[in-house]
């Protein structure tokens, strides 16, 4: 086993490498460079820079230098200082813009994550268990409705419902008083009453899709003669369904855990664009459109590094749960 | 003797500074905000009278006197509320409080006013300005503002190669960059080589504001030649690699807000906008010069405060529901009118009108100095432009996108401006597509192939992209889509090139593009800004070629014996410092304009709105919107007060 995680670590290297190599072009494969999105931007809102300050924004990023130097300068900061680059839009280093936003994100990703499970699994299973009852078919509705409405129009319709029948905004994770306070008890209970909107519009589809997957993989398992069997040896209804047939359904939950690693990350982003959320998803999304190289670079190589231990990460844990694979 | 002689000094001195504070406290008796006065009583800030300068500038509010907010008022109520978009609206700053030049507009934008100097004076052939400063003028750290500060800003900023590889471009003439000496503490004199007519329009600018952004007691310590040692800790401790960047991060240009610092606003900045930021607060600044006729010294209101909005459809919510006190940018744009209309009681808001500087909505550019040689000839032939002019039905676009606002128009300044020029703005605006297909034919076009499309010089189909930005102003491409139309129906085989903005610059910048798609600047900035009237500056993208002759870009060509009549006209104009010679100068360029029609518009702006709260006052009912006169910035928001509860 611990050869398995080694092979595997080690393989990540040159993974991670030419994920650097594509990521770092691919971000600068749209037309123009930072400064083009940059004066283009500032046009557009009818004003205007000097050309002596473009050409000193210009000399000072490098933009000016040929795509293989900057990508050396960038990846050799990276290995060898554990340098990230400047942002350009801030000018501070990247490290300390994802820092700084990292918290909450994981904060709203790991509650959504939660909220998902407490409502998908028991809602899944039940649905399996009573399948074609009333329950069933009222779970499989909103399930579907859930899958069907994009995240962000969801938001939207909140917002607009706020707005228009409560007379409040939603947006942000804190009322106004409370956002440059330090942090207290009241601030916590701000932010939690805060917190369940965006946890509600991000848990939906989630949720929905579990419950569809639960469902599915339930159904099968319940057919087979070993449950049967377990019923017939007289074991008590509940302990037949969760002791066995429950833990081989959350093979797909666990291969696909791994895939949550990442999203702690860049989940969420066009909801958190839409609330206006202080997470690191609306900061990559506007990384990747003014071309702020570095910061763009930084995120997607953070992206690539969280897929990749998330992949390890379900694998060993597929083994774990299930000894027919680790016996392959 | 000598003792005697000293001591006579001494009391004479005395009696001087004796008399000085006194005559001017006889004069006139300041007042200052609670907040303040609070702050004062604890023994936290000098009285009233030390804060002020010896002369503070005394501005007529717009109304009436105003009420200071009261500390015992809600925060919102002691606060102008304001909305910032998530990045790069360092703008939004330069527009609401950072409007603080050594000179400034008039809320009408009529006549340069005195500002941080209460007065200047010029030679007359326009080489020397000299600017005289307050006595005992403060930044908002309590610290003196002298002279020297702008020397710094000159020697350490403007001329440092290293921060700035060229200096700002309105100090420079006949290729040499100006000089800037201090006279004496409160006397700076700016001289140049050669006239430099436009100095003082450009000090009301914008542009200007970088003069007033380096207080050499703070910004000295992240510089290496003020202080070679200290440098590199602060770069340490900030964790950037060079001092220009720990200089860009700590210190004011125009493009950055990171760092709070001292400053002359009336409002200074208590956090920076930062990517982490939520909100923006800036608070008033205790020192702030100037006072309304009463002597109550300005601004009203205690607090300005941004939020933060990553997508700009949050701000229009916070907007609708009446959280923003008095604001349009952002959320001003035509589409948004109507459901602000409908909240109007709500929100407990009304609108303010906003005259945009912006003449045309559309303004259409065939690149008269296109690569490809037939294209170029095509688009050079005058008769062509006019043709196409008169295919377009100006009336049937006002009616379908624009809402029946507006009135067909061509690239000229605005009706209300001096400079309206009535052929340049109302030529070939007529719908005739007749008319069209006359001229082409008689141009030379009269060859058609077999789908019906007119054959150019070199016996091939003319046919051409129309490069439009969806995300600049959306109901461009809509327009688009019905000029194709039109001209397709007189036999021009056009096509909508709908691009992104990035790309469009990139052509732009190589001059790839065939025709572009852009808004109206300069319809009432019209010296400043004549990008559309002759090839000015890399925004004229009818002729990108000439405009880098005129700059001096060696990608240069030489221009039609017009544009470069119109240049040398423009470099007259710079060089004259009386504004009556410069109008004339400036009405010759723009006849030239509408002899050649060097571009084609589609209709004039209507005014816009501005979002304004019920409960604040002394706000502007109508004034520009613009960039040069970065509204709303010299309608004076220190003057705006609001009634809280």
């Amino acid at each position: 086993m611990a050869q398995f995680i080694l092979r595997r670590i080690l393989l990540m290297i040159p993974t991670l490498f030419v994920i650097s190599i594509v990521a770092f072009v691919v971000i600068q494969l749209p037309p123009g460079d930072f400064l083009t999105s940059y004066i283009a931007n500032i046009s557009a809102s009818g004003e205007q820079v000097e050309q002596h300050v473009i050409d000193a924004l210009n000399e000072r990023f490098g933009l000016d230098q040929p795509m293989p130097v900057q990508y050396l300068k960038w990846i050799g900061n990276i290995v060898l200082k554990g340098d990230f680059g400047q942002s350009f839009a801030w000018r501070v280093p990247v490290e300390d813009l994802i820092w700084g936003r990292l918290g909450l994100t994981l904060l709203i990703s790991l509650s959504t994550l939660i909220f998902t499970w407490v409502i998908a699994f028991p809602v899944g299973i039940y649905s399996a268990v009573n399948k074609y009852s009333l329950g069933d078919y009222i779970a499989t509705f909103f399930g579907f409705l859930g899958l069907a409405i994009p995240n962000f129009l969801l938001a939207l319709i909140l917002m607009y419902v706020a707005f228009k029948y409560f007379n409040q905004s939603v947006g942000g994770l804190f009322s106004q008083e409370y956002i440059d306070a330090p942090w207290s008890l009241a601030k916590v209970l701000d932010l939690f009453s805060h917190l369940w909107i965006p946890m509600v519009i991000l848990g939906t589809a989630g949720a929905a899709s579990l419950i569809r997957i639960m469902r599915a993989n339930l159904l099968d398992e319940l057919k087979k003669p070993y449950v049967r069997t377990a019923r017939a040896k007289g074991l008590p209804e509940w302990k037949v369904i969760l002791k066995y047939p429950v833990r081989v359904a959350l093979n797909p939950f666990i291969s696909t855990a791994g895939w949550l690693l990442p999203t702690l990350v860049s989940g969420s982003i066009i909801v958190a664009t839409v609330l206006s959320l202080p997470t690191t998803g609306p900061m990559l999304l506007s990384a990747l459109t003014t071309q702020d190289m570095y910061l763009a670079g930084a995120f997607i190589l953070l992206l690539s590094i969280l897929t990749m231990v998330g992949t390890l990460v379900s694998d060993v844990l597929l083994a774990w749960l299930d000894p027919r694979i680790r016996f392959n | 003797m000598k003792h005697k002689r000293i001591s006579l000094l001494l009391i004479f001195t005395m009696l001087i500074l004796a008399v000085v504070p006194f005559a001017s406290a006889q004069d006139m008796m300041y007042n200052e905000a609670p907040m303040l006065a609070e702050q004062v009583e604890a023994g936290d800030l000098p009285s009233v009278e030390e804060r002020l300068p010896s002369e503070p500038l005394v501005v007529e509010p717009n109304e009436q006197i105003g009420v200071y907010s009261d500390p015992a008022w809600s925060m919102t109520d002691r606060t102008w509320n304001l909305g910032l978009r998530g990045t790069g609206d360092g703008a939004n700053m330069i527009r609401h409080i950072a409007y603080e030049g050594l000179v400034r507009w008039d809320p009408a934008w009529t006549e340069i006013v005195p500002n941080v100097a209460k007065g200047w004076e010029a030679n007359e052939d326009g080489t020397e300005y000299t600017f005289f400063l307050r006595e005992g003028m403060k930044w908002s750290d309590g610290e003196p503002f002298t002279a020297n500060d702008i020397v710094f800003w000159y020697e350490a900023h403007a001329t440092n190669t290293e921060v700035s590889p060229a200096p700002p471009n309105w100090m420079v003439t006949g290729g040499e960059t100006g000089n800037v000496e201090a006279i004496d503490d409160y006397t700076v004199k700016f001289s140049f080589s050669a006239p430099n007519g436009l100095f003082l329009q450009r000090l009301a600018t914008p542009d200007g504001l970088a003069v007033l952004q380096y207080p050499e007691h703070y910004a000295s310590q992240f510089h290496p030649d003020y202080n070679p040692d200290g440098v590199d800790a602060l770069m340490e401790e900030a964790g950037v690699e060079t001092w220009v960047d720990l200089w860009d991060l700590k210190v004011h240009d125009t493009g950055n807000w990171t760092t709070p610092q001292p400053q002359l606003w009336a409002w200074v900045l208590q956090n920076g906008y930062t990517a982490d930021a939520v909100q923006v607060t800036a608070v008033r600044n205790p020192y702030y010069f100037k006072v309304d006729p009463d002597g109550n010294q300005y601004p009203y209101i205690d607090y300005v405060q941004w939020s933060v909005g990553t997508d700009v459809e949050t701000l229009v919510l916070s907007a609708l529901n009446g959280e923003i006190d008095f604001q349009d940018r952002h959320i001003a744009a035509l589409a948004n009118k109507a459901v602000f209309f409908d909240n109007m009681e709500a929100g407990d808001y009304t609108f303010a009108e906003t005259i945009p500087s912006s003449m045309n909505t559309t303004t259409i550019s065939l690149n008269l100095t296109h690569k490809d040689p037939v294209k170029r000839e095509i688009f050079q032939n005058r008769d062509f432009r006019i043709a196409l002019s008169h295919a377009i039905d100006r009336q049937g676009i006002i009616d379908l996108i624009y809402v029946g606002q507006g009135e067909p128009y061509q690239l000229a300044p605005r009706p209300t401006s001096p400079f309206y020029n009535e052929q340049l703005a109302k030529q070939y605006t007529e719908y005739d597509p007749d008319l069209a297909n006359q001229i082409l034919d008689d141009a030379g076009f009269a060859e058609k192939d077999g789908d019906g499309f007119r054959l150019g010089p070199d016996g091939n189909r003319i046919t051409f992209a129309l490069d439009v930005i969806p995300t600049l102003a959306p109901e461009q491409v809509d327009v688009i889509e019905l000029v194709v139309g039109y001209w397709q129906a007189v036999g021009i085989d056009a096509q909508m090139n709908v691009i992104e903005r990035t790309l469009f610059y990139e052509r732009k910048e190589s001059n790839d593009h065939e025709a572009g798609v852009w808004g109206g600047d300069g319809g009432l900035d019209v010296v400043l800004e004549p990008r559309w009237y002759f090839p000015y500056s890399n925004e004229s993208i009818f002729a990108e070629a000439w405009q880098y002759w005129y700059n001096g870009d060696p990608r240069g060509e030489e221009p039609l014996p017009a544009a470069q009549m119109q240049m040398d006209l423009y470099n007259e104009l710079k060089a004259t410092a009386d504004p009556e010679a410069q109008a004339a100068l400036m009405e010759e360029i723009l006849q030239i304009a509408a002899d050649e029609f060097w571009a084609m518009g589609i209709t004039l702006p209507a005014p816009g709105y501005t979002i304004k709260k019920n409960n604040i006052f002394n706000t502007p009912t109508s004034y520009p919107n613009a960039w040069l006169y970065p509204h709303p910035g010299p309608t004076n928001p220190f003057q705006y007060y609001i009634v809280g509860s």
